[in-house]
């Protein structure tokens, strides 16, 4: 009977399940991708080529992560109620606002770069203004938002927004490549590749700071860090965020070999890398407390 | 039966006048109980406007009978799986030096609740009486206030709630009648997961949708017209004191003044409202001089 019953109960599940890691993952690799192809247009001319398909992708993205997100809400046709009621403390409000933003500004600016012509550099450049602000933002919210939980003691930590923001760049950046990799710039993508490296390496110096303050850091904390380094998580945490995610693409892009097969597969891998960092955050954080 | 469909507007207008409320109504003496449609939660009548809601639990009164569970569940119509009334029950010690420890746990209506302040939409907030309450209408089922609140007392709900009384399957095969036969039986009006209960709050309160979060009230239907939590009315060994925390003479002030009390995670800084005081386990070891 009690298996029956069980049936008609409510499951104990997490607040924030896998679609909110996806669109945590997805919203960051937009905002990146946004950036990228700002920082293309107007401040490294010599990535202008791959400027287009990074202005491209970061609207697709960010819409198929809101479109996830939307579809984790309780109910559907609720969504809207977000646009209408505001709550000045919640990080939630607050973020609706800058995504709603940062999708406008991405979509023209999108449409700006698949013009191209003259007056593409300065309506991108205009746009950016506000993209730029909105991006961060958008990039960042979602770490502070896990911040405002007061018993996680795996989201209370200041580095939480910034590397998320770096692997939303990291992410962005990986997905440009593979986007780009049948361009014929394989030179080009081998020089974006090394300047990659360089953002892998800050996520892996944040990530073992963070890990290092976490195991000093009263009897939950050492805790978290244990569930990190040698428990529940560790497999996913050495084996997927830090070798394979991070370690393998870093030493394949820093080759700087112009194989398209290697990078794409350090692309992939670095995407990978993001996605279980955001994972083990998210769910981790829930879990392990 | 109504299908699971049915939302407030379809709801019936008698579910006003249930059972319960009608025998409440003899005791009270505010005659709005019996009046279909009307709001008892309006500032006007509300017996908790401009209190600090609190309750104090006495463990050594405690037996840890769960009967607060079981009351809480009939009166706010909770469904399977979920309970707003809850327990932290654990054996500490090795045999034979062991101590069993019992802790009710609720909502704590903590005076700086984070579920209130990561709300997007302002459905979580706080009511009168300091209570943190929730308006089902504005809910958009985020699940934010469940992922900041450290208490883990508010539930989403992951299915549609009071599946069972839809379900055609028998309890045991053979031997007992389906949740849909009973429900048919019954020949209620009322949806199944229509909480009657919370009628007169007003906003959809009464109603528990798939995807909204819920939890403890504090039984804010009761506390407005001056009535006790019913986990309060229903713990037979009186181990759980309600009252305002702004009136000296209450019995919650008056209690805090003279014991040392505790709350679950003081140290969050979420100031709980739901205060312990005194020890499940008193009097489990005698006194001797010199040794344990």
């Amino acid at each position: 009977m009690s298996e029956f019953m069980s049936e008609f109960m409510l499951q104990p599940h997490l607040a924030y399940n896998w679609m909110v890691v996806a669109y945590f993952f997805l919203g960051g690799l937009s905002a990146g991708a946004y950036l990228f192809s700002v920082v293309a247009n107007h401040w490294a001319p010599t990535f202008r080529p791959l400027a287009k398909n990074a202005a491209i992708l970061a609207p697709i993205s960010l819409a198929l992560g809101m479109f996830i997100l939307w579809l984790d809400l309780g109910i559907l046709s609720r969504g809207l109620l977000m646009g209408i009621h505001f709550n000045p403390t919640s990080l939630l409000s607050w973020g609706s606002i800058f995504l709603g933003l940062f999708m406008l500004v991405a979509l023209a600016n999108a449409f700006s770069c698949w013009q191209g012509g003259e007056g593409c550099r300065s309506r991108t450049g205009r746009l950016a203004i506000v993209g730029v602000p909105c991006a961060l933002a958008v990039a960042m919210y979602t770490g502070i938002l896990l911040n405002r939980a007061p018993g996680v003691v795996l989201w209370h930590s200041t580095l939480l927004p910034i590397l998320f923001l770096n692997g939303g760049l990291i992410s962005g950046i990986a997905t440009t490549i593979l986007l780009s990799l049948g361009n014929q710039q394989k030179e080009l993508l081998a020089k974006l590749g090394r300047f990659v490296v360089i953002l892998v390496a800050l996520e892996l110096v944040m990530t073992f700071v963070e890990v290092i303050i976490l195991a000093g850091g009263g009897v939950k904390a050492a805790e978290a860090s244990r569930a990190l380094l040698t428990g529940q998580f560790s497999g996913l945490f050495w084996g997927a965020q830090i070798l394979a995610g991070a370690v393998v693409p870093a030493v394949i892009l820093a080759a700087g070999k112009s194989s398209g097969g290697l990078q794409a597969l350090a692309s992939i891998l670095l995407l990978i890398g993001v996605y279980v960092m955001r994972h083990i955050i998210v769910i981790g954080g829930q879990l392990i407390g | 039966m109504t299908t699971p469909g049915a939302t407030e507007q379809n709801l019936p207008e008698q579910k006003t006048c249930s059972r319960r409320l009608f025998l409440k109504a003899g005791g009270v003496s505010t005659g709005l109980a019996v009046v279909p449609g009307a709001l008892a939660a309006s500032a006007a009548t509300d017996a908790s406007k401009g209190k600090r809601l609190a309750m104090v639990i006495d463990l050594q009164r405690c037996t840890g009978c769960g009967g607060c569970i079981l009351t809480c569940k009939n009166e706010n119509n909770v469904q399977l799986g979920v309970a707003w009334s809850n327990k932290i029950s654990r054996t500490v010690g090795t045999f034979p030096n062991v101590r069993y420890d019992y802790i009710p746990t609720l909502c704590n209506h903590c005076a700086n609740a984070p579920c209130v302040k990561s709300c997007p939409t302002g459905a979580m907030h706080k009511g009168h009486g300091d209570i943190t309450k929730h308006t089902p209408k504005k809910c958009v089922g985020c699940k934010t206030c469940k992922a900041v609140c450290p208490y883990d007392v508010i539930h989403p709900n992951a299915v549609e709630p009071h599946r069972f009384w839809r379900d055609k399957r028998a309890l045991m095969a053979g031997g007992t009648s389906s949740g849909q036969e009973v429900a048919a039986q019954v020949n209620s009006d009322v949806i199944p997961y229509y909480n009657p209960a919370k009628e007169d709050m007003g906003k959809g309160a009464g109603l528990r949708y798939k995807g909204i979060a819920e939890k403890c009230t504090f039984c804010d239907h009761r506390t407005t017209k001056g009535e006790l939590p019913y986990c309060v009315e229903g713990c037979p060994a009186n181990a759980r004191i309600f009252g305002d925390l702004n009136d000296p003479n209450s019995d919650v002030s008056k209690l805090l003044s003279r014991y040392r009390s505790w709350r679950l995670k003081e140290e969050l800084g979420t100031e709980p409202k739901v205060f312990y005081i005194r020890d499940f386990n008193a009097g489990a070891n005698k006194a001797k001089k010199g040794s344990a």
